[in-house]
């Protein structure tokens, strides 16, 4: 929420040089957004505290609650690990793609992708990590015409 | 007209096209956490390069599929594939525990084959005539058109309707990047040339729905270890419904499809809504309520017929008035828009081949659907077998191409991505996409409109009030809010009576 309030201002600060006219639509909206926004931080930091004081009252059950606190921050940190190392494959992909074609940014994609999510099990289907990328060449550089970056030596 | 459409349908290539649009789709919808806004999402690129005439009854067919498709994994599994398709468990899958699984998946396919045709020639019928009353729209009316559009989407937010308007605002900024179409200004473009033409929209809607639900999916894998959901469909599965058995459920048919029609044409309500309203209406109806919950055809009949009547009526205002009622009818919008189709009159004068063709389509794919699901529907039922490990990163790879495939630019991926993390984060703190997309897409629209309007009127704003079109729309807008409070209520309300009584 916060993002989206600085965005807002944001908006104002890059809509200064504008032509009048051109600035007036995106500084409405962006206002509009930031009211919302602000009502919308108030409103959740209010019942946030609504539910901590509720949490207050009733300690009876709070060695329970604290281990299970424990485990879901541990899987927590164990899933944003692996979104992590996840996003930085697919940025990975990104960095390849225009460099060593397609064929190979994409099955190091599937593969490391398929390996990361599915442990050493998936390395057993790594044909589907070559079968995939084929697919889709067949598909849009032979079906559609799209002109995907190729391997090095065959351009 | 209709008949140059029929004949456009019999081409060899937009026949087949419709096919592995409904085959797509009912794919799309058997694999939990997919559906329909993914699977047309996904599918967007590749009908590009495509003539309009072989691409619209291809999503189409992706439309009616998947939303179809969500029932099979209901029968077999009794986890639906889609949230149209909550309504098909109560009976679906004690028909499939009695062993009488093909009787619950051809009373699936049956159904939402009769309610997708039922709506199909209401949206025939009354289309033409609605998109002709979109002529007497001037600036003011288009801005407020373009209003209502994002409240009814932002309404259907499952969290908060304000969370909704805010992402409609958002959209509507993301509308504005690119050349100002009046002064010619450059608006956060940031000097790349890429974006002059504003925010490219195949790598936004990819970004917006496919990245982030692959996100999702490997979130879930992670945490709750939801790696696959095995589907038992090795025992026979029994005999299939007998054309007895369906004639003796007309009336459920009709009823259910008439209901599905309604809520689709009404914006802002959805299939959801429509299995709930459709199963409700027929145990009411029934002389024996009782037998509902306990594994009966007409159970699964009744909600099936309803959420696929949906999905042409929810059309009828998306090609007449530019007004999405559903999500998927937003990414629909932004398919017609990649083909330089624009709702309203024009599409039925200028474009009237073309849109004939897609409403033929919208017909027809349900009688392929009908045959694929009649035969096959228990071999789809097999693809939720497909591990997660390989489901996200293939989703993902499409995505990422998909996003190149139109200007061919690098850059576009970088935006699908990172759209994409953006709105994994928004979709995490409880923001809907769909008015988003389509804040972007009626954005230059609602800025036109408005910048028009504001001129004319000489910067007096009370010029939305004094038209009795402007202020129909104001008073529609806000009753769509207040619906759509009403019927957050109504629908967890209704959910959960259906729940206790099963």
């Amino acid at each position: 929420m916060i993002a989206l309030l600085v965005l807002c201002g944001l908006v104002f600060l890059w809509t200064t040089e504008m032509t009048p006219g051109a600035e007036l639509f995106p500084r409405i909206m962006a206002a509009t957004l930031g009211g919302f926004g602000a009502v919308e931080l108030l409103r959740s930091r209010f019942s946030s505290r609504g539910r901590e004081a509720a949490g207050a009252a009733g300690p009876e059950s709070g060695a329970v609650s604290h281990e299970t606190n424990g485990s879901s921050r541990q899987l927590a940190r164990r899933s944003a690990m692996h979104m992590g190392a996840f996003f930085l494959l697919v940025i990975a992909f990104l960095a390849l793609f225009p460099v060593a074609g397609f064929e190979i940014a994409a099955f190091l994609l599937m593969l490391g992708g398929m390996v990361l999510l599915g442990g050493l099990q998936a390395l057993r289907l790594w044909i589907v990590a070559i079968a995939v990328p084929l697919v889709l060449v067949f598909i849009f550089r032979l079906g559609l015409g799209v002109r995907l970056p190729t391997l090095p030596f065959l351009e | 007209m209709e008949a140059v459409a029929i004949l456009n349908l019999l081409r060899p290539l937009t026949f087949f096209a419709m096919t592995a649009g409904v085959a797509w789709g009912i794919i799309c919808g058997a694999l939990p956490g997919l559906g329909a806004t993914v699977g047309i999402a996904l599918l967007v690129p590749f009908t590009y390069g495509m003539d309009p005439i072989v691409a619209l009854p291809m999503l189409a067919g992706v439309y009616a599929g998947s939303i179809y498709g969500g029932g099979i994994t209901a029968v077999l599994l009794g986890v639906p594939g889609t949230s149209a398709d909550a309504a098909t468990v109560f009976d679906g899958h004690p028909l499939a525990k009695k062993g009488l699984a093909n009787k619950g998946l051809t009373a699936s396919v049956s159904a939402s084959a009769f309610g997708g045709m039922f709506s199909a020639l209401v949206l025939l019928l009354l289309a033409p005539p609605l998109a002709r009353a979109s002529l007497a729209f001037g600036p003011p009316e288009l801005f407020l058109v373009a209003v209502f559009g994002l409240t009814i989407i932002a309404a259907l937010s499952p969290t908060s309707i304000l969370k909704g308007i805010m992402a409609g605002l958002l959209g509507l900024l993301l509308g504005t990047v690119g050349i100002d179409p009046i002064t010619g200004d450059m608006r956060f473009t940031f000097g790349a040339i890429y974006l002059y033409d504003g925010f490219p929209l195949i790598p936004l809607i990819l970004g917006l729905f496919a990245f982030p639900r692959c996100l999702i999916l490997i979130e879930d894998l992670i945490r709750k270890g939801a790696d696959q959901i095995s589907a038992r469909t090795d025992d026979g599965g029994g005999p299939r419904l007998s054309w007895r058995e369906i004639w003796e459920m007309k009336r459920t048919y009709l009823r259910s499809a008439f209901l599905g029609t309604l809520i689709g044409i009404i914006p802002g309500a959805g299939a959801n809504i429509a299995c709930f309203v459709g199963y409700a209406a027929a145990k009411r109806a029934s002389d024996d309520p009782g037998r509902f919950g306990t594994g009966i055809p007409e159970g699964v009949a009744a909600s099936e017929a309803a959420n696929n009547g949906v999905c042409n009526g929810s059309l009828i205002p998306l090609l007449t008035l530019s007004i999405p009622g559903s999500p998927t009818a937003a990414v629909i919008l932004g398919a017609l828009m990649i083909h330089g189709l624009v709702p309203g009159a024009d599409l039925f004068t200028r474009n009237a081949t073309i849109t004939y063709t897609f409403i033929a389509g919208a017909f027809s794919c349900n009688l392929i659907m009908l045959a694929m699901g009649w035969y096959g529907s228990r071999w789809f039922g097999k693809i939720v077998n497909v591990p997660t490990y390989i489901l996200a990163p293939a989703m993902l790879l499409v995505s990422l191409v998909g996003a190149f495939t139109i200007r061919q630019y690098t850059f576009d991926m970088g935006v699908t991505i990172g759209v994409g993390a953006f709105a994994f984060c928004l979709t995490r703190a409880g923001f809907p996409m769909a008015p988003i997309l389509l804040g972007a897409i009626l954005g230059p629209m609602a800025e036109a409109g408005f910048r028009r309007a504001m001129l004319i009127g000489h910067g007096d704003l009370t010029i939305f009030l004094t038209r009795p079109l402007s202020l129909t729309l104001i008073i529609l807008t806000l009753l769509s809010l207040y619906a759509g409070w009403r019927m957050q209520k109504r629908t967890v309300g209704m959910q959960a009576t259906l729940a206790q009584q099963e």
